[in-house]
């Protein structure tokens, strides 16, 4: 009897231990942050998805490896050996880069990538109060970010891997590169689909349209038509579509060049909300004091601290390049965007250090870097170059009281209306060597109008690569204008940059306004270049990123499009 | 019931009448006085008790051992007490009996307080350390974690700082986690508290030191238990990886009332200094960089040392001799039924820096009832204030005092703070004293700690426990760093800010255990169930510009720096456990754990873990083939296997979004790939060991070895860059990599614990106890090489820790240095050292006579950041404890002994102060060595190849405003043994003899202490104190690094214990 007592006792007690707890008790989503499963619920929502999508993380890209990267290995700027950084100049930018230019870029494209992946699988998975045609736009964001990073991937890595999912494919070990055209095709897919889904005027000032997809696909149609090609001569049918969708963007899309170029990289017309209707594709910082939300490119441009009144301004090594100021010198005309470009001694910029009455270039910082020990030749010594301006836009009260330290009250340009222009041209121009077509010169006249110069009337390739070169100088351009020439002219392109003039010049001041540059006197090497090859001609992969994937040194295969879901 | 227990009941039962049926025959009964002493030493034995067998009848010794009992004649008393061998006694007719125990040395009847329960030493077949109150004491222990250096084998414990109240860091068999916390769990009265990792170093932003074990008063403390062993391990399942301890608080005891007034001072004494340059050093240093035309020239009082003072001492002038005071009273009692145990305390320690303090008062309240003879109901409550001064950490001023230059006085004349000059003040060393003093930096903690136990016992062997228990803590940060003027160093700006945060932890547990004993077999089950859960909250702002110094809030800054912010969260667990015992013959032990515990940080799919674990013990003594060896009392070999588990971090399985502005407004990205398939960290552990007792129980040897491996460790995973994650991710476009079950580690090792007693007759003995531990780790699996990089304050020389597979944890990596460039073949024969990979011999842009000859490891022509290798092991080969007590008569003296061997250290203080930066050079100061930096015969450029060192023999580079050789690199220069011995305590006591105690009629006893604590330290290690623990930085663990930290130092103790 008693054992049954103890045995009834027994299964009472265990009954009141078993029943536990209730399900939901082990479900603890976080409550400081809204996770993808309690956001996208309505286009609201989507908006204020995709709307971090134009900083954040291209943070690790605008800057220094916009700048290296498109300028300085581009052949617009000069540059020292601070940090190993003249390997930019010189052609040798190593696996290891110790300015960590090259690791930043491949870090920053790659997380574009993975943000804009990521973010697209959320409005994939957006809420019940979520309209298609919001989804959509969303998605179409999404999806031009990401073309606009492989954009530049392709263009300094050659072959990269094709990553379309990453929430799919983070545990993956056996993704290879794919082969270049994949990625041309890739981008091109991305942009016609958002090209299809993006609305033709933006919801808010700023945002991506139909118009920048539209122009984004002429220009990867265009790089692609000379893909595989040699001896100067392009795929007709990649050029003819450049020339139907940047034609479309020109004559259709309503949008004009400003009317003033200086204007285009002022705080008052390009901060903020305020975005020239010639913009694209810009990255729209926010001067909040968070990094990578915040833009840092002036820090590292401005060549005084003076300048900027907020203890930065470490840019005095970097100026235009003797390439670039012969064409200034032989193009006095070009005034325009020289002034909106580099800093001339005694020129006076009143929008800078207003409280002071303007900036004027002080002439003292010239006529002074004389080099007297031979073995400073070539060393990036001389700080008498002429400094860059553009996107050098002085103190925070200069700029509406906005910006810090590394924080500048301006948007970067990623893709504006007068590339499309000059991308029209090209694509008209075809494999011509010349054209006189009316629309053509029409656009690429517009351009050079803007600027102040003399009209064409007639154009040839290298024309529209030194309208590019001048008018996108230090907007991060030169380098994949030139990749892009190297895809279909090889032989030529190599020269061009073998011959370059990539090294130092003296600018003699001669009080008024008149001044003397002296390219290779005074102890200068008369011209200074570096001999680039096919093997340089794609940068290297970061040497970390080999360690953890050694898998890219092997061959590029084909990717399966099939994978691809839009 | 089965027939055979009813049959042996009823024979009991028939026994027992037929003994009792005599006793009534029996002459009448008589008073019986007498005594109890010692055997050995004749000492008086009081409180023992003195119960006639049989029945109810039973009283107590008094102070002097003294007893008066009713009995009869024949009756049997039975005379028992703790540490004695229980007597029985057949008593005759006579008035007077004088009793006298045998001491009881071993231990094995000593009650272990095991997970959810407690197990007779002798019975247990896992390994389990135990601490008792009275090895507590034999340190000064301002708080808990403290108190476990050198108590039990396989923990190691160090202090990370000696700023007071501080955490330690407590690792048990080897560190068991990449990134995660490696602190074990702790277990006071039920409430589990995992204490975060010691945040230290030797300045921090937001200096909250706080530790949540240092609300509770060691004095307060009964014993511990430190679980070690898989078996042991695994009732805690899930929490159990890295070891529980157990802490059971005193509760109070029936009869009179205690009252125990304790009252200790103590005075604690300076560091050794760090040899930096005095006056006349410093003068020569700057006169012999003049001559080089390194810096420009200095006033002339520098140019005859001879004729200097030594100058300002600034480490004696930022450290001073403190008190530290104690003050505590404990209350306890209780009836048959009822008992409590009260205590309250005030501690309040003057750090030795000035600007650094702890305070705490605290209140503890035991109770227990037995309601009826089924139920008791039990509570325990510990309420704690704490407060800790931290101004020291926030402007790193430690090292701010090792820089600053002795020609500048700490006062002037005019009472003002001495500073820099204007050519000084733009290189912001300022005044360390002058800063301790003017910053408020704080940080407040209120909480409790508590819980309530209902024990049902329905029926004899059933119990059916359960309980409700939980801590809250509520903390307060403050900061407030006035502007000032000190010297031509003009600090504009006021900065201050406030940050609170609450948390919470409350579990409700039951469980049933029944035990029974039936012939030779004795078997116990447990089962039962638990639930936890957490939140946490917190909300912090910052400000500066505020309109004045006097009023420190936030409403009088001008500027919010960034915006207030605020953050929560909260997580559960779910847990099923039971265990079995099962003894045969008190021979063969076998034990079965098993637990099974669903976390909130995982999804649906591996949400619950089951945790088994098995052991087996044989107590090969009690076997008839070992029953001849007289020397050995008794031999147990254990073996023991089973998993445990972690939890990780929380959060992991979601998709996290976090505000990201842009200019249309707020926005949200993501800021990690979640890993909704993130499983359970798993530990499999083997532990075999013996427990022996010799010669009489005064031999005590505890043994065990164990191999752990720890799997699917729970990391970010840090993969290829095209995925697009950061390690740390979470802002600025950056997500973090997917936390995943990837990695491995093993711990191997062994502790052996022996103690003894040595001597032992009536007026004197010695005892002894030593342990030794080797713990060794090492990764096994990893995605990829960690690095983490630890930035100075003088950022770019940085320190650099790597894991890596098939090394331990957090190995010290740099450069190997192979002596200096002595001249021009030198250089031109060796690797080239310039960063820009030039050979140059040129003394602004390239190598030079002088500079460092930094090795090529990779022998790739050049020595660059791929040079850098292992250049230290931080993790000791062995520790070891030795503790030794003499008692004569009312006299105890005690020392206790800890040291390590074998681990390096990063000096990076004397790394910071050994290199000369010339843009601050001619205004700081270093280590005296730098007197001697090497001097070229020549730095001019033409002088190449006929450049000579004039004084060859020394290590400290040449200075050079250009450092083009890169001589700021770190390397094995800068790591040192971090073996020592330290004297940790050596106290002695003296017991007021019991003829004084008694005579004033209310005391019980008085007891005087003088200590001192951190006597010294057998070392070589040049910094302050080689005792480094190891703290997170960056979400990584950082081991044997240290950079200007608090020192620990000697202090002498006196207290005074009154019982009445």
């Amino acid at each position: 009897m008693q054992r049954i007592i103890k045995l009834l006792t027994l299964i009472f007690l265990g009954m009141s231990i078993l029943p536990g707890c209730k399900k939901e008790f082990l479900n603890r989503p976080p409550l400081a942050s809204p996770t993808s499963a309690t956001f996208y619920l309505t286009d609201e929502q989507i908006l204020e998805g995709t709307g971090p999508l134009y900083n954040g993380s291209w943070g690790g890209y605008n800057g220094t490896s916009l700048q290296y990267i498109g300028d300085v290995l581009g052949g617009n700027s000069t540059t020292d050996n601070y940090n190993g950084r003249g390997a930019y100049l010189s052609f040798s930018v190593s696996a290891t880069d110790p300015s960590g230019a090259l690791q930043s870029a491949y870090q920053a494209l790659w997380s574009v990538v993975a943000n804009a992946n990521v973010v697209a699988a959320n409005i994939k998975g957006a809420g019940p109060g979520a309209t298609t045609a919001g989804k959509n736009a969303g998605l179409a964001e999404c999806y031009l970010m990401r073309s606009a990073a492989y954009y530049y991937l392709a263009l300094i890595w050659g072959a990269v891997p094709i990553i379309y999912d990453n929430a799919h494919q983070i545990g993956d070990t056996t993704i290879h590169r794919n082969n270049l055209a994949d990625a041309w095709q890739f981008v091109i897919n991305d942009l016609h689909w958002a090209m299809d889904h993006l609305p033709a005027s933006p919801p808010q000032p700023g945002r991506v349209t139909k118009w920048s997809a539209e122009g984004l696909l002429a220009r990867a149609f265009l790089v692609r038509s000379g893909l595989g090609q040699s001896g100067g001569k392009r795929n007709q049918t990649d050029l003819d579509s450049a020339r139907i969708y940047a034609g479309d963007v020109c004559n259709n899309s309503g949008l004009a060049l400003m009317s003033n170029y200086y204007d285009l990289f002022t705080s008052k017309y390009f901060s903020g909300t305020a975005v020239p209707s010639e913009s694209l594709l810009s990255l729209l910082w926010v001067p909040t004091g968070q990094w990578f939300v915040q833009n840092h490119m002036q820090a590292n441009l401005a060549y005084s601290a003076l300048i900027t009144q907020t203890g930065d301004g470490w840019g005095g090594a970097f100026g235009g390049s003797p390439n670039l100021m012969q064409y200034y010198f032989n193009n006095p005309d070009d005034s325009i965007r020289r002034r909106a470009t580099v800093f001339m001694p005694n020129a006076v910029y009143p929008d800078i250090s207003q409280s002071a009455g303007g900036w004027r270039v002080d002439t003292t910082l010239f006529n002074n870097a004389k080099i007297t020990n031979a073995g400073d030749k070539g060393n990036g010594y001389g700080s008498d170059h002429a400094y860059v301006k553009k996107y050098v836009v002085g103190s925070p009260a200069d700029n509406g009281g906005l910006g810090a330290q590394q924080d500048e009250n301006l948007s970067t340009y990623i893709f504006r209306l007068a590339d499309v222009y000059l991308i029209y041209a090209d694509a008209i121009l075809g494999n011509n060597s010349s054209t006189s077509d009316p629309e053509a010169l029409k656009y690429y006249n517009a351009v050079r109008k803007r600027a102040g110069i003399a009209s064409k009337t007639s154009i040839s390739y290298m024309d529209i690569l030194w309208e590019r070169k001048v008018e996108f100088a230090f907007e991060g351009h030169a380098w994949y204008d030139w990749k892009t020439w190297y895809y279909f002219d090889p032989a030529n392109a190599l020269a061009w940059f073998s011959n370059q003039d990539r090294g130092n010049y003296n600018i003699t001041y001669n009080g008024g306004n008149s001044f003397l540059t002296v390219f290779g006197a005074d102890g200068y090497p008369g011209t200074v270049s570096y001999p680039i090859t096919p093997q340089t001609a794609d940068l290297p992969y970061p040497e970390s990123e080999l360690l953890v994937a050694p898998i890219l040194q092997q061959p590029p295969v084909a990717f399966d499009f099939s994978k691809v879901k839009y | 019931m089965s027939p055979k227990l009813t049959k042996t009941i009823l024979g009991l039962l028939s026994v027992a009448l037929i003994l009792s049926l005599p006793l009534a025959a029996q002459p009448p009964a008589h008073r019986l006085t007498g005594r109890v002493s010692a055997q050995s030493s004749g000492a008086s034995v009081p409180g023992a008790s003195i119960t006639v067998k049989g029945t109810k009848n039973s009283v107590q010794t008094d102070a002097d051992g003294n007893f008066t009992i009713t009995v009869a004649p024949n009756e049997v008393l039975v005379i028992s007490t703790v540490g004695y061998v229980a007597k029985e006694v057949r008593v005759g007719t006579s008035a007077t009996l004088n009793i006298s125990l045998n001491q009881d040395y071993s231990s094995l009847n000593d009650v272990v307080v095991v997970g959810y329960g407690r197990m007779k030493k002798s019975d247990m077949s896992a390994a389990v350390g135990t601490i008792s109150a009275a090895d507590l004491d034999r340190t000064v222990n301002v708080t808990l974690d403290e108190a476990l250096q050198g108590k039990a084998a396989n923990v190691y414990v160090s202090q990370t700082s000696g700023q007071p109240g501080a955490g330690a860091s407590v690792i048990i068999r080897g560190v068991s986690t990449v990134t995660g916390n490696y602190q074990p769990l702790y277990v006071i009265d039920g409430v589990q508290i995992r204490p975060s990792l010691p945040t230290g170093g030797a300045y921090n932003s937001t200096p909250n030191l706080a530790n949540e074990l240092q609300g509770l008063n060691p004095d307060d403390i009964e014993n511990i238990s430190v679980l070690e062993g898989p078996a042991a391990t695994s009732i805690y399942g899930a929490a159990g990886a890295n070891g529980v301890i157990m802490i059971t608080t005193k509760q109070g005891k029936a009869g009179n009332t205690r009252v125990t007034v304790n009252e200790l001072q103590s005075l604690q004494t300076r560091p050794k200094n760090q040899p930096v340059m005095n006056l006349r050093d410093y003068a020569v240093y700057v006169q012999k960089l003049e001559n080089l035309g390194l810096v420009p020239k200095e006033p002339d009082e520098l140019s005859d040392p001879s004729l200097l003072g030594p100058g300002t001492d600034w480490q004696h002038a930022l450290f001073q001799n403190t008190w530290m005071q104690k003050h505590s009273l404990a209350v306890s009692g209780g009836t048959d039924r009822t008992t409590f145990y009260l205590s309250g305390e005030y501690t309040n320690q003057n750090g030795i820096a000035i600007g650094s303090g702890f305070q705490r008062g605290s209140l503890r309240f035991n109770l227990a009832n037995q309601a009826s003879k089924w139920l008791k109901i039990s509570t325990n409550l510990n309420i704690f204030d704490t407060k800790e001064k931290v101004n020291i950490f926030q402007a790193n001023i430690v090292n701010v005092a090792l820089s600053q230059n002795p020609t500048i006085p700490v006062k002037n004349p005019d009472g003002t703070f001495g500073g820099p000059s204007a050519a000084q003040a733009q290189y912001s060393a300022t005044n360390p004293v002058a800063l301790a003093n003017l910053n408020n930096n704080y940080n407040t903690s209120f909480g409790a700690i508590g819980g309530l136990n209902l024990d049902i016992t329905p029926i004899k062997g059933l119990l059916w426990h359960t309980e409700v228990n939980g801590n809250y803590t509520f903390n307060n940060g403050y900061t407030f760093n006035p502007s000032y003027t000190i010297g031509a160093y003009v600090n504009p700006n006021t900065t201050g800010s406030r940050n609170s945060a609450n948390n919470w932890w409350a579990s409700l547990n039951t469980r049933i255990q029944y035990d029974w004993t039936l012939g030779k077999h004795a078997a116990s089950i447990m089962a039962g169930h638990e639930a936890q859960q957490y939140a946490y909250q917190s909300l912090s702002a910052n400000g500066q510009g505020y309109t004045t110094n006097t009023v420190q809030e936030l409403s009088v800054a001008s500027t919010v720096v960034s915006n207030p912010s605020s953050s929560r969260g909260d997580g559960s667990q779910e847990s099923y456990f039971a265990r079995a015992n099962y003894t045969y013959d008190n021979k063969y032990i076998a034990q079965v754990v098993v637990r099974h515990d669903g976390s909130s940080n995982f999804g649906p799919n591996n949400r619950f873990g089951t945790f088994p674990a098995a052991s087996l013990a044989w107590k090969i003594s009690d076997e008839k083939f070992m029953q001849g060896i007289s020397w050995l009392n008794d031999l147990k070999l254990r073996g023991e296997y089973g998993i445990s588990g972690n939890a990780g971090p929380g959060g992991a399985i979601y998709s996290n979004l976090y505000a990201s502005i842009t200019v249309w407004g707020g926005g949200f990205l993501p800021g990690n790939y979640p890993n909704a398939n993130l499983k359970w960290e798993q530990d499999k552990a083997g532990n075999v060991g013996f427990d022996a007792h010799l010669f009489n129980n005064r031999v005590e040897i505890i043994a065990d070895a164990y191999q752990k491996k720890i799997s699917n460790l729970i990391l970010p995973a840090s993969g290829p860059s095209y995925l697009g994650g950061y390690l740390s991710g979470g802002y600025g476009g950056q997500l973090s990599w997917p936390i995943e079950n990837y990695g491995g580690m093993e711990n191997k090792g062994f502790g052996v614990t022996v103690n003894t007693v040595n001597i032992s007759t009536k007026d004197f003995q010695w005892k002894t106890g030593v342990n030794f531990s080797m713990d060794r780790n090492k990764v096994t699996r990893l995605y990829a090489p960690i690095y983490t990089q630890y930035y100075s304050t003088t950022n770019s020389r940085q320190a650099e820790f790597l894991t890596k597979v098939g090394q331990p944890l957090s190995t010290i990596t740099g450069y190997v240095a192979d002596g200096l460039f002595q001249n021009y073949k030198d250089i031109a024969g060796h690797a080239i050292q310039t960063s820009n990979s030039k050979m140059t011999v040129d003394p602004a842009q390239g190598s030079w006579v002088g500079d460092i000859k930094f090795r090529d490891i990779n022998k790739d022509g050049f020595v660059d950041n791929n040079d850098r290798t292992i250049i230290g092991n931080p993790w000791p080969k062995f520790s070891y404890n030795f503790t030794s007590t003499f008692d004569y008569k009312g006299f105890e003296l005690s020392l206790f002994f800890t040291g390590v061997y074998g681990n390096k250290i990063l000096n990076l203080t004397r790394y910071e102060n050994e290199y000369i930066p010339l843009g601050t050079g001619p205004y700081a100061n270093h280590f005296r060595s730098d007197v001697n930096f090497a001097v070229p015969s020549s730095i001019a450029a033409a002088d190449a190849l006929t450049a000579t060192l004039t004084n060859p023999g020394y290590k400290i580079a040449r200075p050079s405003a250009s450092d083009a050789n890169g001589n700021a690199r770190l390397s094995q220069w800068s790591v040192e043994s971090g073996s020592y011995i330290k004297l940790k305590n050596a106290r002695l006591s003296w017991r007021l003899p019991a003829k004084y105690v008694n005579a004033t009629h209310f005391l019980r006893g008085v007891v005087f202490t003088a200590q001192a604590q951190n006597v010294f330290t057998v070392t070589k290690y040049t910094g302050y104190d080689p005792e480094i623990g190891m703290y997170s930085y960056g979400g990584f663990n950082i081991v044997g690094m240290d950079e200007g930290r608090y020192p620990q130092t000697r202090s002498y103790v006196f207290s005074v214990a009154v019982n009445f």
